[in-house]
């Protein structure tokens, strides 16, 4: 059995919510079955797997996690002086060419 | 033909075409009525519909928005607070020492779909880009970090992101989270 872990069993609170959800029969199968492959209620599988992905991406919104040597080449290119970008220079002359107080 | 104007001082910022006045500014949920408002991509209208007012209030995200002269909301962009740290952080190597690096996220930006083909999307990148460059002379900030929507529209959409000098952060991990340096958007600003 591949081993799994209830992503919300630290959160010591009652399950006084009841959350109704609508799937296609072959998605059903598939998550039933991954649930039971990792000895979980369905319930369970999905609220931890859901609860987990919902952490993951508020944390990707604040955080890019990057390996060490693609982040010493993400530090060495923002100390890089950079050319001149013609795009972005005219996108901001733009801007300023036209600019007009409120 | 969009016109536009910005301002450094965190006050509102107007953009101004030949028939309307577009002002930028923080969002308000008393003043903002985002009920008639579609970017043409589903899944952010439902963010913008649904999920703003959470983050604000929690202090997770800053949304400015634009609105016409008729006060009719044409376009949006969020900004958050960002951090890229290396798997080993803080941890002293033999060769340097590696520390999170401060950036800011540009969550989203989305322009009304009666707006599109009209500049204003790209008007408000610049505002965008401007304001995160004035937030980092106040509190350091290296880059600007930004997710590119995997839709049928990617590779539009990077195209167009590469052209002002946006790049992958890392090409094999993260191949849609761009960054552009704060160094590369002052250089910019100071040549337009």
């Amino acid at each position: 059995m591949i081993p799994g872990a209830d992503s919300t069993a630290g959160i010591h609170e009652p399950k006084s919510f009841r959350k109704d959800l609508r799937l296609k029969p072959s998605v059903l199968e598939v998550i039933e079955m991954a649930a039971r492959s990792v000895g979980m209620d369905t319930s369970t599988f999905i609220t931890s797997v859901a609860y987990r992905e919902a952490q993951a991406i508020a944390a990707a919104t604040h955080q890019t996690v990057l390996s060490d040597q693609a982040f010493d080449r993400f530090a060495a290119a923002l100390d890089q002086p950079r050319a001149l970008n013609d795009a972005l220079a005219q996108l901001f002359k733009r801007r300023s060419d036209l600019l007009r107080d409120n | 033909m969009m016109r536009s104007r910005s301002s450094s001082s965190g006050g509102p910022t107007s953009f101004v075409t030949t028939e309307t006045r577009i002002t930028v500014e923080s969002f308000d949920p008393s003043r903002h009525d985002r009920s008639g408002f579609s970017c043409g991509v589903p899944a952010m209208d439902r963010w913008f519909s649904a999920s703003i007012s959470d983050q604000i209030k929690r202090n997770r995200l800053r949304v400015r928005c634009a609105v016409a002269d008729d006060g009719t909301l044409v376009g949006f962009y969020g900004l958050a607070a960002h951090s890229v740290d290396p798997t080993s952080a803080g941890a002293l190597t033999s060769r340097r020492e590696r520390h999170p690096i401060p950036a800011i996220c540009l969550v989203a930006l989305g322009t009304d779909v009666n707006w599109h083909g009209q500049g204003l999307g790209s008007a408000l990148m610049a505002d965008t880009l401007a304001r995160a460059l004035s937030v980092s002379t106040d509190i350091g900030a290296t880059a600007v970090v930004l997710d590119v929507l995997d839709d049928a529209h990617h590779a539009e959409r990077m195209a167009f992101y590469e052209r002002l000098g946006f790049a992958p952060i890392d090409p094999d991990q993260h191949p849609n989270r761009l960054f552009l340096s704060m160094k590369a958007i002052e250089a910019a600003l100071a040549a337009s």
